[in-house]
């Protein structure tokens, strides 16, 4: 009996503990649930906004709603209308309702080039008029990256289209580059050898310029002599000028002297030459007017010529 | 050189210059008072005939002008009417009609004062003119005018008379043409003035070749062509050449057709004209 006392001591101290463990696995269950539920926004409260879109694609129920990069609240449902249009309902965290205007703007835009879609609301300039429950937003779409590869697509295309005639040109062998090019490489080659002539004709120069030199200053040697002689010569000259310009001042005396009586006598000569001359023009006037002379020699016809009716024959007879 | 014929010869010399001084003697007729400006008016006249004959009209016409200066400044008229002639004459063959025109009209402008065969000069020189021009009717008028003028004695009615077979040619009147032509060759039978006499036979040949007598024609040229030749013309002879090829080519002798031509090509390349040169090429 004993042994049953001190088993029955034992079960009721082992039921205590296990209905204490199950105890405290329920109140941790229990907070876990509260835990997740405030985690999941159960006992936030939220205030639904609605906005409308022409495609559901990349949106979907529970996308994060942010603003400038800060989650706010989540894609809530999203339904199709009667128009075809997509109605999106959002939920978002009341705290954050006044930062968002009623002029505010959803997009629909990625977290980096190949993030996670989500929801940002673009903030409106009115902030005087935050949105309440069940107001609608404006939406727009952000290029999705298809979008943008087209749009690089196509900017891209026309530059590879160029980029291939170029590369074709350049490999022709009768395009400009190529013909260019070889120009430019016949070009090289004739320098090379202007070059090489220059270079040539710069040492024949210097060649002769040395030869020049020598030759110069045997000039110059020369002149210097002869600059002495000279000098010598004016000496001479100098002694002898004053001698010199005595007689010239002799002579000079006697060709005024001449001058003077040929001043006289000049006048006299010229009238007497011209008074012969008169002469002799009478005489030879008289001699064509006195017989036999007159017949030989032509009479002087003053009158018109008579008359010649001669006129260039017509080019064409009629 | 001996004695005696150092005297012979100084006797000679004697009785040669006593001989000289006695004919002189015998032909010394009263002395007129010295006219430079009209000789030198008479000389300018002369040496532009001169050079009008040698086809320098630059040079005759500045000396025509020149000596009608002068004549002017000493109303010599009978030398004012011959420069106005010459020099229209001159400027007419340069090609100046209408100063040549100008010249003529000044001397019409004496008036009465004109003898008779200058009248007959100026409206035949007047005839010539308009002839050039193509102005048939003026020129008919003014040769019958100096025809008029010139009555039987004066000597320029040959040349009249050929103006007018020029002008009957111009109409087609080849009958009037070889009688007029014939009538100035008439009177200039006996004359020596030959320019006018090729001028005649020319023109009868013109006349002969419209008429289809194109060897008849071609003898009258022959004639007219040689006279040119002797007076040494080379644009009449062109002319003369170039009628002649006409009548070989209506006789059909093809040679003397080429022959004809080139004797006026060569003719027109040696006398650097060229404006002549020009008329044979277009031949």
């Amino acid at each position: 009996m004993k042994l049953f006392s001190e088993l029955d001591s034992e079960a009721r101290n082992l039921r205590r503990k296990v209905y204490l463990f199950l105890l405290t696995a329920a109140l941790l269950g229990l907070v876990t649930l509260i835990a997740v539920a405030a985690r999941q926004g159960v006992f936030t409260q939220t205030i639904p906004i609605h906005f409308f879109a022409e495609s559901a694609q990349e949106i979907s129920k529970g996308m994060a709603v942010k603003v400038i990069g800060f989650k706010i609240g989540k894609v809530d449902q999203v339904v199709i209308e009667p128009d075809n249009r997509i109605k999106v309902r959002i939920m978002i965290n009341d705290d954050y309702a006044h930062l968002i205007p009623r002029d505010s703007v959803a997009r629909v835009t990625k977290e980096g080039l190949i993030g996670a879609s989500v929801i940002e609301i673009q903030p409106g300039h009115d902030k005087t008029r935050p949105v309440a429950a069940d107001d609608v937003l404006s939406f727009e779409r952000d290029s999705g990256l298809g979008e943008i590869a087209k749009k690089l697509t196509d900017q891209i295309i026309p530059i590879l289209h160029d980029v291939k005639q170029i590369t074709a040109s350049i490999n022709d062998p009768d395009g400009d580059v190529k013909v260019a090019v070889h120009n430019i490489s016949q070009a090289t080659v004739a320098m090379r050898a202007s070059s090489q002539e220059l270079q040539q004709l710069l040492h024949q120069g210097n060649q002769k310029v040395d030869a020049i030199s020598s030759q110069v200053s045997g000039v110059l040697e020369k002149t210097d002599q002869n600059m002495a002689l000279v000098k010598k010569n004016l000496t001479t000259l100098d002694s002898a000028l004053p001698a010199l310009a005595q007689k010239a001042d002799g002579t000079l005396e006697n060709v005024r002297r001449m001058s003077q009586e040929g001043a006289d006598k000049v006048p006299g000569l010229l009238r007497d030459g011209r008074a012969a001359a008169s002469d002799a023009r009478d005489i030879v006037s008289g001699a064509k007017k006195t017989w036999p002379i007159r017949t030989l020699l032509d009479q002087p016809e003053s009158g018109p010529a008579p008359i010649d009716s001669y006129v260039p024959s017509p080019a064409k007879l009629r | 050189m001996c004695h005696h014929q150092q005297n012979f010869a100084k006797n000679c010399i004697t009785l040669l210059v006593i001989l000289t001084a006695g004919l002189g003697g015998c032909g010394h007729a009263p002395e007129k008072p010295v006219n430079a400006r009209l000789n030198q008016a008479v000389q300018l006249n002369q040496d532009g005939l001169r050079a009008l004959q040698r086809g320098e009209l630059a040079q005759a016409i500045g000396q025509f002008e020149t000596a009608l200066r002068l004549d002017i400044s000493i109303d010599n008229q009978d030398g004012i009417f011959a420069d106005r002639i010459n020099l229209a004459r001159a400027l007419e063959i340069s090609g100046d009609l209408s100063m040549a025109q100008k010249q003529l009209n000044a001397t019409l402008a004496a008036g009465s004062a004109l003898a008779p065969a200058q009248l007959a000069q100026a409206k035949a020189a007047l005839a010539l003119l308009a002839l050039r021009q193509g102005n048939l009717e003026v020129a008919t008028r003014m040769a019958e005018d100096a025809l008029q003028a010139c009555a039987a004695s004066c000597t320029d009615a040959a040349a009249i008379l050929n103006i007018q077979a020029r002008l009957a040619l111009e109409r087609g009147d080849t009958s009037a043409a070889l009688s007029s032509a014939g009538s100035a060759l008439q009177l200039l039978s006996n004359a020596s003035h030959h320019a006018e006499r090729a001028n005649s036979l020319r023109t009868i040949g013109l006349a002969k070749i419209l008429r289809g007598e194109a060897v008849a024609a071609l003898e009258s040229l022959q004639l007219a062509l040689a006279l040119d030749r002797e007076l040494g013309l080379p644009n009449r002879i062109v002319d003369d050449l170039l009628q002649v090829r006409r009548a070989y080519l209506a006789i059909g002798n093809a040679s003397q057709v080429n022959d004809s031509y080139q004797r006026a090509l060569d003719v027109a390349e040696a006398s650097a004209d060229v404006m002549l040169l020009d008329h044979v090429r277009a031949q």
